[in-house]
């Protein structure tokens, strides 16, 4: 197998500009899905701007931990905000979409329809810039009692 | 918690609720488990006869069964059993690695040892100081299962770490997913497949997979450098391990990002199956696997969990052939009866603005350019709906243009159009309606084989007849059946053509042997203009005048444009190419042994439904260090598809005048 690899490698010499590009983002937060797909980075920097990869030998027992637990809560609604902005937003200019069900379903809310319509009508007044879009967000959602999003604590 | 005790039973009814009593917080919040916290554990269970257990383990053979094999990675090859696991915190005999028995031993006794301190809920790990319950869930259950013991007898040891990392993977489904094939790149180019854990949803939503638990194996790498990157890839210079992230992140990097398809596989494990693999997952974090890219990569090793949550009877990671490609092992999946439940199609950004954009009409399709050039644009004489379509199709078309500025945190000009965009569509208080993709392409794994070897005869300009012989290890050029493969790309990896002719000498034999040569040819349209490019390292048997019938070595770099004569037409594209050709001469009358070439290239290509592919290309280069300074090749092919696994074609060629032609069988496996 090493032989068949060395020659091989050898070969590819030429492709290998490209090859830095796959394989994954190391770290957790936006910064290694930015960073690494910038052209003339590699997945390392993406790596060093997140603390958890020194001891990504831990990654499944760690739970990458700044991306654990996506399954309730106000924190994890606005994690999962913050990781799919551009996504989201779009979503929300269409009042309606995958990724706004999902945000729905984060924040234990029972009619995404509803969360679309109202996340629509704010647009505005939510998007305009990016510091604390999830803040109101999340905020907008728990004021609005017809909405019922009984997981943002 | 009703759902939680259903998949919850299989794993831990067995271990939960003695051993890891308070490990799943699930389970100690349901009536069985409330009593056993170890502080509410009277005493420690009788104990067991350890030696017995191993008699029986031994007499049992268990230390061979598949099972066993499986959840310690252990090969045997050439120079004995050998685990694929390079970090030696998968096993707890000295000799693990290379013991499967005496790496069984020491799990027993290991287990059945006195508890310990539960691990600190923070921080690394230490897995020495672990107990070994804590530390081989997956072991434990099949050990305990295999030997018989009943679960009480199992130490009273709590794994809040364990517990924790359960409760946020829980599932009873997985579903392998397929990154499709991202010809921008072509390291990228085979594809990526990675597993997702599934629930039925937890809310009323209809529809949270976005938020499921990805599992991948991907490469550590460590250095900058792509050359030293690419070496140490294929030669497993990297230690690859597992990592868990939500979903989300890779639909955001792969489908929005990299524009790339993803394929979802679902698997028919049951879900005491789907445990067991989570629970060996939990085993793999502790260790690390030396990453080779064309060998133990990151499908080769997703097969080996679905291998190991089979429990011996499934050893998929042993049928799939080197290279591991990653459609391949979705072949491999798919060939197994009954392992494939469903599949489903998750169309990149681009896949759905096509989907967006293309029932417009030629209007409202110039309307959405527009749009996404200038976002202030007026959209005067439309009506609501049409606008609504027009400003859709315009902020997905924006997104593909400047898809990785916009995650920029920086307030940027692409930042403020998309927002201009959108404010204007959010303005239409209606919502979008649900998009209407049309039919699915054809799966990847329905493709044809990546192998491919072909039969032929052939005559050339002098009249001397060859039989042919052609062998490609893999994968795809674009001559071959194309359902499953996207258009215009080109692959191949380890392809040699022959010409044998008793009359030539054997050195005039060599058509071609490519060690690599991949293509993409992909056409401009409306809103996107991709480079088209070749990249080709090898050798052949020149035919050029500067060194007739000289074995080279060549290096072929090309880059251009192309572009598509209709919907249905052909693709015709200009490239420039760089070509090298070095080798000894043959004979004292051969004028070089280098050649550099430089000069454009035209091809067009053209496939016609899944039946009928042609290929034909002309160059003409410039050759500084050959005399005669000018050399013209051509080359043509056509093949008719009798289905995947069987094509004939008719294929000819000309450098300098010097012409050959061949009929050819081609088989696919």
């Amino acid at each position: 197998m090493t032989l068949r690899n060395a020659v091989v490698g050898l070969a590819l010499f030429a492709s290998a500009p490209a090859l830095a590009a796959e394989y994954g983002a190391a770290g957790c937060g936006l910064g290694s899905v930015i960073i690494g797909n910038k052209p003339g980075f590699v997945q390392v920097f993406a790596a060093t701007t997140n603390g958890t990869f020194a001891s990504q030998t831990f990654g499944i027992s760690s739970g990458t931990s700044n991306c654990a637990d996506t399954s309730s809560g106000a924190k994890s609604a606005k994690a999962f905000i913050e990781t799919n902005r551009e996504a989201l937003v779009k979503d929300m200019a269409r009042g309606s979409g995958e990724t706004l069900r999902s945000l729905a379903a984060v924040a234990g809310c029972s009619d995404a329809g509803a969360v679309g319509s109202m996340l629509q009508s704010r647009f505005d007044s939510l998007v305009g810039k990016n510091e604390g879009l999830a803040d109101r967000v999340v905020g907008s959602l728990k004021a609005d009692e017809t909405l019922a999003c009984n997981n943002l604590g | 918690m009703a759902l939680a005790s259903v998949f919850m039973r299989p794993l831990l009814r067995l271990l939960a609720v003695a051993a890891f009593s308070v490990a799943a917080p699930v389970v100690a919040q349901s009536a069985e488990a409330t009593s056993a916290t170890p502080e509410a554990v009277p005493a420690l269970p009788p104990t067991l006869d350890v030696e017995a257990l191993l008699a029986k383990a031994r007499a049992a053979r268990l230390s061979e069964a598949p099972a066993w094999r499986h959840l310690g990675h252990w090969r045997d090859g050439l120079f004995g059993t050998r685990s694929e696991a390079d970090g030696p915190a998968l096993f707890l005999a000295p000799d693990g690695a290379n013991n499967p028995a005496a790496e069984l031993e020491a799990t027993v006794r290991a287990l059945f040892a006195t508890p310990v301190p539960p691990e600190p809920l923070e921080g690394k790990l230490d897995p020495t100081t672990m107990h070994a319950l804590c530390r081989f869930p997956a072991r434990a259950q099949w050990l305990v299962q295999q030997l018989g013991v009943p679960p009480e007898r199992l130490p009273p040891q709590a794994c809040p770490r364990f517990a924790e990392f359960w409760d946020r993977m829980r599932s009873v489904e997985v579903t392998v997913i397929f990154a499709s094939y991202h010809l921008q790149s072509p390291a990228s180019a085979f594809g990526h497949t990675f597993l997702r854990f599934d629930r039925p949803p937890d809310s009323a939503a209809d529809d949270d997979k976005l938020l499921r638990q990805a599992v991948d194996y991907s490469a550590a790498t460590d250095t900058p450098n792509a050359v030293v990157y690419a070496v140490k890839g294929l030669l497993g210079g990297f230690q690859g391990h597992f990592h868990a992230y939500p979903y989300y992140y890779r639909v955001r990097e792969y489908a929005d990002i990299e524009s790339r398809d993803l394929w979802e596989y679902k698997l028919g494990l049951t879900p005491q199956q789907v445990a067991v693999m989570l629970a060996h997952i939990w085993e793999l974090g502790f260790t690390h696997f030396d990453y080779w890219y064309l060998s133990e990569n990151c499908s080769y090793h997703m097969l080996g969990l679905v291998d190991a949550a089979a429990a011996g009877t499934l050893a998929l990671s042993a049928q799939v052939r080197w290279p591991v490609l990653p459609v391949d092992t979705l072949k491999v999946l798919s060939a197994q009866q009954g392992l494939i439940r469903g599949v489903t199609y998750r169309p990149s950004l681009r896949t759905q603005f096509l989907a967006r954009y293309t029932p417009l009409s030629q209007p409202l399709r110039r309307k959405a350019r527009l749009l996404a050039d200038t976002p202030s644009e007026p959209l005067e004489g439309l009506t609501a709906q049409e606008a609504v379509s027009v400003l859709d199709a315009a902020s997905d078309l924006y997104d593909l243009r400047h898809g990785e500025e916009l995650l920029d945190d920086a307030m940027t000009e692409a930042r403020k159009g998309r927002e201009t965009l959108l404010q204007r569509r959010a303005a239409h208080r209606v919502p979008s309606p649900p998009l209407d993709l049309g039919p699915a392409p054809q799966r990847p794994d329905a493709s044809h084989g990546s192998r491919r070897a072909a039969l032929g005869v052939g005559v050339d300009h002098l009249g001397a007849v060859s039989g042919i012989l052609d062998f490609r290890l893999a994968a795809h050029d674009l001559g071959d059946p194309p359902g499953g493969y996207p258009d215009g790309g080109e692959l191949e990896f380890m392809a040699a053509r022959l010409r044998v002719a008793p009359a030539l000498p054997w050195r005039q034999w060599v058509e071609r042997l490519d060690v690599v040569r991949a293509s993409r040819d992909a056409a401009w349209d409306d809103f996107d203009k991709p480079p088209s490019w070749v990249l080709a390292v090898g050798g052949l048997s020149r035919q050029d005048n500067g060194c007739v019938g000289c074995l080279a070595g060549r290096v072929l770099v090309g880059g251009g444009a192309s572009f598509s004569l209709g919907r249905f037409g052909p693709v015709v594209g200009l490239q420039g190419h760089t070509e090298l050709l070095a080798g000894p001469r043959s004979s004292a009358s051969d004028r070089t042994s280098v050649a550099l070439g430089l000069g454009p290239e035209l091809h067009l290509r053209w496939t016609f439904g899944e039946r009928f592919s042609t290929v034909l290309r002309g160059r003409w280069l410039y050759q500084p260090l050959v005399p005669d300074r000018v050399r013209w090749d051509a080359t043509g092919l056509t093949r008719f598809h009798l289905g995947k696994f069987l094509s004939v074609g008719l294929e000819g060629g000309a450098v300098d005048g010097r012409w050959r032609t061949s009929a050819l069988v081609f088989g696919y496996f």
